[in-house]
């Protein structure tokens, strides 16, 4: 996708005159709400307004965005300002946002308007203008705001002498949080023939600096309806930051200017509550509750009806909440590093048929949350614990009038048997590169980290068709979907290394690449979507074109820069977040990389937000890695070679063998990673030892088995992956190793390991010598045990001492080690069933 | 999901200097010479918008073209064109600048305007442009194919409404892209003071079928540039694609001028 879309912009309402939007009768005090989408055929995108008609002089007018049911609507805290100077003037009646607020807007969400303003009486006529299902990446997923607040523009004066800067106007004295400024609201002193100009400064008093200038122009006389100066993109400004604004202008007049801010409002994810103190192990009257964010709404449920202040996490909890399921955390595979689907589902009660004649005929894609608290908490107003979050994926009206919702976690939700996974790369080839030849088009583009390098190139350059580019055609080949570290490293042709670099071939970081690249840019931006790309000319482009002789490069991938100016990352750990972030989670396009998702830990309005990925989780996994090789595990790897396109399960199970690291939820829902640590201190921590005295519960019984799956003593593992296409195998790389003591004990058990995201020998070898000693020296037992409500507090992939009589050994367990795969907790009884891997004897 | 950003700072040229002025011609559509705005960049430039405006009251309402060119004296080359109407009242407003969805690279070295208008008087125009300096800093996507204006040098097609809130007939704007072309915007004028909204359309007549709609509506009167830009510039015309506007209106049998701004494709 790109900045470009092919979906109409739409009004509402449509072929009809523009809705009025009421006036409180207070000045800056919000009116009513007025529905304009009643029932959204897509997602929303508000794409900005028109006003027409109304009365008034000096406007200074916020309209602000409300989603969810007529009578209940929730406001996205998004003011849009405008400054509207004489409704008898002349101007334009049309205010659209330079990028359309997008993602902010639950599918099927009703959207509502209301205006404040310095008028008590002001009543504007409003259109809405707005896309559904808006195919572009340009749509920005935070609200508008404007300073001064819920006041009239600040003034900006000029200094009385033709083009000498006036003295600066604050704005803001310091941003709450990061801003994308898009412009100036403006409410222009009464001038003729007058040149402007407005620089927007940063900085403290006196020691401003200029980030950007705007300029504007005046004909007879300032009697316009609608003033703004909206920059070419938004331009990020950080929290903290005071903002001011000076202007200059032609004429010798002192005049004065009311001029706003506007912006897009950036918060910072915000660490979600911690669940209170009594949390798990002191919870002796649980309440269960869940919360549905429908359409913009919020409906909540728990057993009995919790009548809570409206303040306290949406307020009243109908008593609608006849089942919650079991709530289930399992970690991926250690064998295979595949991961289930984990999900969780609510049955509710839908006697007075409120679900089967709801406003939505599904809440297919809404979220489900599923809260826990103690009834010693909730009336004191405490925050729950959020026990799972994610998408809904189905939502059947069942049996005995019950309708039942079943949430999955965000790489799930994309998941079915039935139908195709998310693939991986998600970007194809395609419209891009207009003149792509058949063979190309709809193959992934590919995905480089670390460095790729062989003798006669690692890398087999896709042919996209020609390009013209300032007005010569070259042919070009496709390295990558991102900028690469340094470029492109070597070309090869024919064995041969190409060195024609100005004639026959150009490559980011060789000479002449600016004939392709006029700023020296080590990537290439189509459409929104950045690029690494090599051209030919001549012989060599005929050749590629024709398949007789293929190009093959070396090239360094991902660098932290996003624009290949930085050192290559290598770090195999540090790879696999960025994989994580930047292309399973979502899909990077262009420009700086992606932050992460992020989700509300309530979908109300109380702006606690957690990222979806915990990105320390691999931080913590790469120190661990220096513990079984020195600098760490390294990482070089092409996804999506050849245009080759692998399901998001397939790429993650992948990543978990390669780094030797199992995933999965934790306990704020974040999707995590944990390697196993051979230490004991740091692997057991301060946890306290489970007893069975204490704390595992007699039914369901404690018990032990082995995993025979797991065992191997002989194993024998490939890696540098053959991305060449030519015939040679599909390994570069291969070696073995053995466990000389568990071939005496068991004889020789063989199992064979695919790593494709390693190439270097040293991180095969360790991560292979990782896991035989992690499995092989014995077949692990497993580990099965129940507690009460406290087993919440060991989260999963945490390391657990127990101590058991039922434990292996003349006595026992005591202070065994485990490393917790699965955590699952039974509302119905409140037990949380635990299951562990017995690693005592691997710890030191 | 991926906005664009930019840390460029933009600039104005000229700069805290008043803008370049040129004479209308007096001949309807005529290009005026070339006017220099500078006479160097430091790097090449990338065209973000370009502020139009002239101080006077009109009684016939004036349509113009801007190019904005490069190259030395007598060697200029049209970088990109813009579009914009100057209403019956005369210019009475805070001018908007005619913003770039797409900004337009390559302006180095020394830059200029010309101008053409629709009407025969020989009034005195001001230009201006705003500029971010290559590399760019951020994910703007720009280009080097120019912004193109239908009908060119000539004037808006005039759209009328049907019956209050009823569509027109459809007008040809373009008979044949000759492109894939994508629109960033409309230059739409108000004959009443109403609410309007004008679908642009392709297909052949009697079968065109809408692609977006652009609302505006005029409380005492529009006034130039009278440019209405999409916030996503819309990639659905096809080469070879007839293009057509239509009209309704909350003021039945209005009328509205048209006209449309766009790049070709490649971009």
């Amino acid at each position: 996708m790109s900045v470009l879309t092919t979906k109409a912009l739409l009004t509402a309402p449509s072929a009809a005159t523009g809705l009025t939007l009421a006036n409180s009768g207070t000045n800056w005090v919000y009116g009513p709400w007025t529905q304009f989408i009643a029932v959204p055929s897509s997602v929303v995108q508000i794409a900005g307004f028109t006003v027409h008609p109304g009365s008034w002089s000096g406007l200074s007018m916020d309209i602000d965005i409300g989603i969810g049911l007529a009578g209940i609507e929730a406001s996205l805290g998004s003011p849009m300002r405008v400054e509207l100077s004489n409704s008898g003037g002349r101007g334009m009646e049309t205010y659209m946002l330079p990028v359309p607020i997008g993602g902010l807007i639950a599918a099927g969400a009703a959207v509502s308007l209301r205006q404040r303003c310095n008028s008590a009486s002001a009543t504007p006529g409003v259109a809405l203008l707005y896309y559904y299902g808006l195919d572009s990446d340009h749509q920005i997923p935070y609200v508008t705001g404007a300073h001064p607040v819920a006041a009239a523009p600040a003034t900006v004066a000029s200094s009385g002498v033709a083009w000498t800067n006036g003295s600066w106007g604050v704005l803001i004295a310091s941003l709450t949080n990061n801003a994308y400024i898009y412009g100036l609201g403006i409410l222009p002193a009464s001038l003729t023939g007058v040149d402007l100009e407005f620089d927007i400064g940063t900085g403290g008093a006196g020691s401003e600096t200029v980030v950007t200038t705007l300029r504007g122009g005046y004909g007879d006389s300032a009697t316009a309806r609608m003033e703004y100066l909206h920059l070419p993109a938004p331009l990020l400004v950080v929290a903290g930051t005071r903002v001011s604004c000076r202007c200059r202008q032609s004429s010798a007049t002192a005049n004065n200017h009311g001029v706003a801010l506007i912006y897009y409002d950036a918060p910072a994810p915000v660490t979600p509550p911690p669940p209170a103190t009594d949390y798990p192990c002191g919870l002796t009257t649980p309440v269960f509750w869940g919360a549905l964010s429908v359409a913009g709404s919020v409906v909540q449920f728990a057993k009995q009806p919790l009548r809570d202040p409206s303040t306290y996490y949406g307020g009243y909890k109908a008593p609608r909440l006849l089942h919650m399921s079991r709530i289930n955390r399992v970690a991926s595979d250690w064998l295979t590093g595949a991961w289930s689907a984990q999900t969780a589902s609510m049955t509710l009660a839908d006697s007075d048929h409120y679900f089967r004649t709801f406003p939505r005929p599904s809440l297919l894609n809404s979220t489900a949350y599923f809260y826990l608290e103690s009834e010693t908490t909730r009336l004191a107003q405490g925050n729950p614990a959020l026990l799972f979050h994610g998408p809904i994926y189905d939502d059947p009206l069942t049996e005995h009038l019950t309708y039942t919702v079943q949430a999955n976690d965000y790489v799930s939700v994309d998941y079915n048997l039935f139908k195709d996974d998310k693939l991986i790369p998600q970007r194809t080839i395609d419209d891009d590169f207009p003149n792509r030849p058949n063979a190309s088009n709809g193959l992934g583009v590919p995905i480089i980290g670390g460095t790729v390098s062989e003798t006669g190139g690692g890398v087999r350059v896709i042919d996209v068709g020609n390009l013209v580019i300032g007005g010569v055609a070259y042919a070009i080949g496709l390295i990558a979907g991102h900028a690469c570290a340094g470029g492109v490293t070597s070309l090869y042709q024919g064995g041969a290394l190409l060195t024609a670099y100005g004639t026959d071939v150009w490559a980011p970081g060789h000479a002449n690449w600016t004939d392709i690249q006029p700023s020296g840019a080590l990537y290439f931006d189509i459409n929104g979507h950045r690029y690494t790309i090599v051209a030919f000319k001549n012989t060599v482009a005929t050749n590629f074109q024709n398949g007789s002789q293929p190009v093959y490069a070396n090239v360094s991938g991902m660098e932290p820069n996003a624009d290949g100016t930085g050192a290559v990352i290598t770090d195999l750990l540090v790879l696999y977040k960025y994989l994580m972030v930047q292309w399973l989670t979502q899909s990077y396009a262009s420009g700086a990389w992606l932050a992460g998702l992020t989700f509300p830990f309530y979908p109300g309005t109380l702006g606690t937000t957690a990222p979806i990925v915990d990105e320390t989780s691999f931080t913590t996994a790469s120190a661990t890695a220096s513990t079984y090789l020195g600098g760490g595990f390294l990482g070089a790897f092409v996804i999506g070679a050849n245009g080759v396109r692998k399901s998001v399960r397939e790429v993650l199970r992948d990543c978990n063998v390669s780094c030797n690291v199992l995933m999965g939820l934790n306990a704020q829902s974040q999707i995590f990673v944990k390697m196993f640590d051979r230490t004991r201190a740091t692997f057991i921590g301060s946890t306290r030892t489970l007893s069975w005295r204490r704390d595992i519960l007699k039914n369901p019984p404690f018990a032990l088995s082995r995993n025979p799956a797991w065992f191997a003593n002989d194993l024998g593992y490939q890696y540098a992956a053959n991305y060449r296409n030519d015939g040679t195998g599909d390994w570069n790389g291969s070696n073995s190793q053995g466990h000389a003591p568990s071939k005496v004990k068991y004889g020789v058990v063989t199992a064979r390991r695919f790593y494709p995201l390693i190439r270097d020998a040293s991180t095969a070898d360790a991560v292979a010598g990782a896991q035989l000693n992690f499995a092989g020296p014995d077949p692990l037992r497993i580990v099965k045990w129940t507690m009460s409500l406290c087993g919440m507090a060991f989260d999963l992939l945490s390391g657990v001492p127990i101590t058991h009589y039922g434990g292996t050994g003349a006595n026992g367990w005591t202070a065994n080690a485990v490393w917790i795969t699965s955590q699952e907790l039974d509302p119905s009884n409140g037990t949380v069933s635990l299951t562990g891997i017995d690693v005592e004897a691997l710890l030191s | 999901m991926s906005f664009q950003v930019l840390a460029n700072r933009q600039f104005a040229s000229p700069s805290a200097a008043a803008s370049a002025t040129v004479a209308a011609t007096g001949v309807a559509w005529t290009n005026t010479a070339w006017v220099q705005i500078a006479p160097t960049t430091d790097v090449v430039w990338i065209l973000t918008s370009v502020i139009v405006w002239v101080n006077i009251g009109v009684s016939t309402a004036i349509d113009f073209e801007v190019d904005i060119g490069t190259g030395g004296i007598g060697s200029e080359v049209v970088l990109t064109t813009v579009r914009g109407r100057h209403s019956t009242a005369g210019v009475s407003m805070y001018q908007q600048p005619i913003r770039l969805p797409i900004p337009i690279d390559n302006l180095n070295g020394r830059h200029s305007f010309r101008l053409r208008t629709s009407s025969t008087r020989t009034d005195t125009w001001n230009c201006a442009i705003t500029y971010i300096k290559n590399p760019v800093s951020g994910t703007l996507l720009v280009t080097r194919s120019p912004t193109l204006v239908a009908p060119a040098a000539a004037a808006p097609v005039t759209l009328t409404a049907g019956s209050t809130w009823l569509s027109g007939t459809w007008v040809q704007l373009l008979a044949s892209a000759s492109a894939d072309l994508v629109l960033i915007g409309a230059v739409l004028s108000l004959s009443a003071n109403s609410q309007a909204e004008v679908d642009i359309g392709i297909g052949a007549a009697s079968s065109e079928v809408a692609i977006t709609t652009f609302r505006y509506g005029t409380q005492t009167t529009q006034v130039s540039p009278s440019f209405f830009e999409l916030p996503n510039p819309l990639d659905a015309i096809p080469s070879g694609s007839r293009v057509a506007a239509r009209m309704r209106c909350s003021s039945s049998g209005a009328t509205s001028t048209a006209a449309i701004v766009y790049h070709a494709k490649p971009l």
